[in-house]
């Protein structure tokens, strides 16, 4: 009998903290997925300056939901084409980085898309990417090179919840995901900075 | 058996709440008594493992919070190095006529040259903080970096931008990414690096020193905390002082005075010969710049945040009264900014570094 009672009240100790829990898991799944991406673009600033070369930072969709993995590379030149320079880092597989330019990742909106790269397994997978030079400047493969001014405010890419990778929603509105984590970079410095709601 | 009556007979007579002293039962439990001594004692040794564990906390937090400090050091003079190192003049010779002119398009028909000096169409530019004279020096040059928006323009080498770096209390909502709401945005004291894109240079067009109408209008430091220059993005939180000390070599300039008194250096100040000579400063870039940042660490300034246009009573006493002006005071007003900061308990660093401008020719 008093066996009973205690797995009845663990079970119902469970049940209310399940949602709980979750949310955290989540939660520090996106610190972690915004950390990698913080520490991947740090990186590639650090290589840019030590070897004295332009880095590409590219971020690789695996998932279906958005890019959840990234890889730096040297960028190609006429002298040499593009290699590898680290291993992908996949993000926690729970979180991916948006695919929504609108609102999420504004940072996609200048970076040209449609390239395709052979990943792990010899499978085809999708990526962008963008360039840290030398000194620290962005370069930026964007599609429609009118754009005059890089205005700091869109240039940030954000970690969310796998099931929001595309959602293109205002935040705050019904169905926009509730807890995500913004990469901001400098376009002259490539310093991040990096922001919660 | 007599040996151990008298011992059953003292942890009954204890017992007494168990009732009499005849139905005892044996029993394994402890008295509340010694409950309550083993959870005092419990509760001192958390009590004090506790205040060693946040003493070891506050220490590794101040410690990051100085390697932090180290770190974005360094990658400021690393940037602020690639630039200046670079700044240059493009200084030439050419004729100078009586009025101080050299020969334009306007005056060539009655152009008659009387000396012969250095000419040059750029410019290098100390100049006193616009917003606060305590925040020290602002300075302002060219250097082909090649920094374009245009991906046409930024695979080709050695095209010139303006660019200048100062200090500035302000806010960042204007840089805040659009999904952050606005209470996100903080009131910092920045060190704010302002490059010009190439296709934008206004050297040519406007080229003289105005904050308003000159080649520095879309650089230059707007002095509000509200608003920033069109191309101005910030390098670093937290750097309340930059001062900036253009000197000769230390074998030429042993108390660095030769350059500059006050700080200010501008290569296009008086540069129509006298006699046919021109001042040391006139179209020459000083061979060497001091930089010195007085940084605070992020704690003190989160601690200090007004939330508001007005910066923070307790830096700006520390500043007050030591504005930088006088090379002769640099040690003296350091000594007391720092004091200051001491007395209300900010946590600062004062970096120093001597960058040496690669394009400086200097001849006497």
């Amino acid at each position: 009998m008093e066996l009973l009672i205690v797995v009845a009240i663990m079970a119902i100790i469970t049940s209310v903290s399940l949602p709980a829990i979750t949310s955290l898991l989540q939660s520090s799944n996106l610190a972690q997925g915004g950390q990698d991406l913080v520490g991947e673009i740090g990186k590639a600033r650090q290589f840019a300056s030590t070897r004295n070369t332009t880095i590409e930072v590219r971020l690789i969709q695996c998932s279906t939901y958005g890019y959840n993995a990234i890889q730096l590379w040297s960028a190609s030149s006429e002298q040499a084409a593009a290699t590898a320079l680290t291993r992908m880092v996949y993000l926690p597989s729970t979180v991916v980085i948006s695919k929504d330019s609108s609102y999420y990742s504004q940072l996609l909106s200048q970076l040209s898309s449609g390239q395709t790269m052979t990943v792990n397994g010899g499978k085809t997978a999708s990526y962008v990417s963008f360039c840290v030079m030398p000194s620290g400047q962005l370069q930026l493969t964007s599609a429609n090179s009118a754009t005059e001014t890089l205005t700091m405010s869109n240039l940030y890419l954000t970690v969310v919840p796998s099931r929001y990778g595309t959602t293109s929603l205002e935040p705050g509105s019904a169905g926009s995901p509730s807890n995500y984590f913004t990469v901001q970079i400098n376009p002259c410095t490539a310093a991040v900075q990096t922001y919660r709601p | 058996m007599d040996r151990s009556m008298p011992i059953q007979s003292t942890i009954h007579s204890g017992n007494f709440s168990r009732g009499g002293l005849l139905h005892q039962h044996p029993s394994g439990g402890f008295s509340l008594l010694e409950l309550i001594v083993a959870v005092a004692v419990l509760a001192l040794l958390m009590v004090l493992l506790g205040a060693v564990s946040q003493g070891t906390m506050q220490t590794v937090h101040r410690a990051s919070g100085k390697i932090n400090v180290y770190a974005s050091a360094r990658t400021i003079f690393d940037i602020m190095n690639t630039k200046l190192s670079l700044a240059t003049l493009n200084t030439y010779f050419d004729y100078y006529d009586s009025t101080g002119q050299t020969r334009t398009a306007s005056n060539q028909s009655n152009f008659v040259p009387t000396s012969y000096g250095r000419a040059s169409s750029l410019q290098f530019l100390i100049q006193q903080n616009v917003q606060n004279n305590s925040y020290g020096q602002e300075v302002y040059f060219q250097c082909p970096v090649s920094y374009s928006n245009q991906s046409n323009y930024q695979s080709t080498a050695g095209l010139l931008n303006a660019c200048g770096y100062y200090i500035q209390y302000g806010s960042n909502q204007t840089l805040l990414p659009s999904i952050i709401s606005m209470s996100n945005s903080k009131w910092r004291y920045r060190l704010i690096q302002a490059i010009e894109p190439t296709e934008s240079l206004q050297i040519y067009p406007n080229a003289y020193n105005d904050a308003a109408t000159g080649w520095i209008r879309n650089i230059a430091n707007t002095g509000l905390p509200t608003t920033q220059a069109k191309y101005a993005l910030p390098l670093a939180d937290n750097v309340i002082a930059m001062i900036v000390w253009p000197k000769l070599p230390a074998g030429l300039d042993s108390t660095g005075t030769t350059l500059t008194s006050n700080y200010l250096y501008d290569s296009q100040l008086n540069v129509a010969p006298v006699n046919g000579t021109q001042p040391k400063t006139a179209n020459q870039l000083p061979p060497i710049l001091q930089i010195t940042l007085i940084v605070i660490d992020e704690t003190s300034a989160t601690r200090l945040d007004t939330h508001s246009a007005t910066p923070p009573s307790a830096i700006e006493n520390a500043l007050q009264g030591s504005t930088f002006t006088s090379v002769t005071d640099y040690q003296n007003d350091l000594t007391r900014v720092t004091q200051k900061l001491i007395e209300s308990h900010i946590d600062y660093r004062v970096i120093n570094t001597s960058l040496v401008l690669r394009e400086s020719k200097w001849s006497q």
